[in-house]
């Protein structure tokens, strides 16, 4: 029922607790697995000032470099692993992908690198 | 760096397992939507189930008296006994299943239950009795998800597979509160 996992990342550690489950699932019930981190860059910033671009490009080196770390541990896992990287505003990019690959499950961590502190 | 403190690394170290299944019920179609989600995931999982219903505190009623406590005790057992035919209901499934009715704030209480039961995992439907008017997801559903230490599956609109049979009642006559 539940064939296709989607984990939302931003490698924090409770992510990375996220990341626990979602290959524990992934596992036992035998799913695939894509992991999407998503480098937030809000859409004011104008990506053609040179600033701009060498930020969102240290983001995305970064998010690739984890993936692939990533990757490769669920895959000693013998999971199936895809994984994807977005830009924009974490929240919707999420739900653009999960819907775009029909995902069964989406697995993300509840408390991730703190930005504002939630009031509750 | 991340603050970090010794609840979270007691949370972060437990090793995952998904044995017992916490699935809180105010008998809306949302619920049992996100009851029948359980059972699959239980089935999947080979975990078992604990249904859970919030009694919400005793309001005063127009006379500004408090009801018998004889009445109170008719509610509570008219409660059980629905719980029970819910969970009667899945036997066919040949899933443990085990019921609880507590009284309390409904998401103060679901976040206790998970932790006294030592639920390893919340399955909740996200727009409950008080229907889908309480923001675009319950404010319930959204407490339960903010704090819960165990993870939680919200269920928004269940998915299920080509032929699946379902088990639970799609809706259940509705109770007054007395």
């Amino acid at each position: 029922m539940i064939k296709r996992i989607l984990l939302a990342t931003d490698f924090s550690r409770w992510a990375r607790r996220a990341e626990d489950y979602a290959c524990a699932l992934a596992c036992s019930w035998k799913a695939s697995l894509t992991v999407l981190s998503v480098a937030e860059f809000p859409p004011e910033l104008n990506p053609d000032y040179s600033v701009n671009q060498l930020y969102l490009g240290d983001l995305l080196k970064h998010a690739s470099s984890q993936l692939v770390d990533l990757k490769s541990r669920a895959e000693r896992r013998g999971i199936a692993v895809t994984t994807r990287v977005a830009t924009g505003i974490p929240s919707e990019e999420v739900i653009t992908v999960a819907q775009a690959e029909d995902s069964d499950l989406l697995v993300v961590g509840t408390r991730g690198r703190p930005a504002l502190r939630m009031s509750c | 760096m991340e603050p970090a403190d010794a609840e979270d690394d007691g949370v972060l170290a437990r090793p995952v397992t998904l044995e017992r299944i916490l699935v809180p019920v105010d008998f809306s179609a949302c619920s049992l939507d996100a009851l029948e989600y359980a059972v699959v995931v239980a089935q999947q999982a080979k975990a078992s189930l604990m249904l859970l219903h919030v009694l919400e505190p005793v309001s005063y009623g127009l006379d500004f008296t408090l009801g018998h406590s004889r009445t109170r005790e008719l509610v509570r057992e008219n409660w059980t006994k629905r719980l029970e035919d819910l969970a009667s209901s899945l036997k066919v499934t040949d899933i443990p299943v085990e019921v609880q009715l507590q009284g309390g704030f409904p998401a103060d209480s679901i976040l206790d239950s998970a932790q006294t039961l030592s639920c390893d995992l919340i399955v909740m439907g996200t727009h409950g009795r008080r229907g889908i008017s309480h923001a675009i997801s319950g404010s319930v559903a959204e407490a339960v998800l903010r704090k819960a230490l165990c993870p939680v599956i919200a269920v928004r609109s269940p998915k299920f597979g080509p032929g699946h049979r379902r088990v639970i009642p799609i809706e259940m006559s509705p109770v007054t509160h007395t």
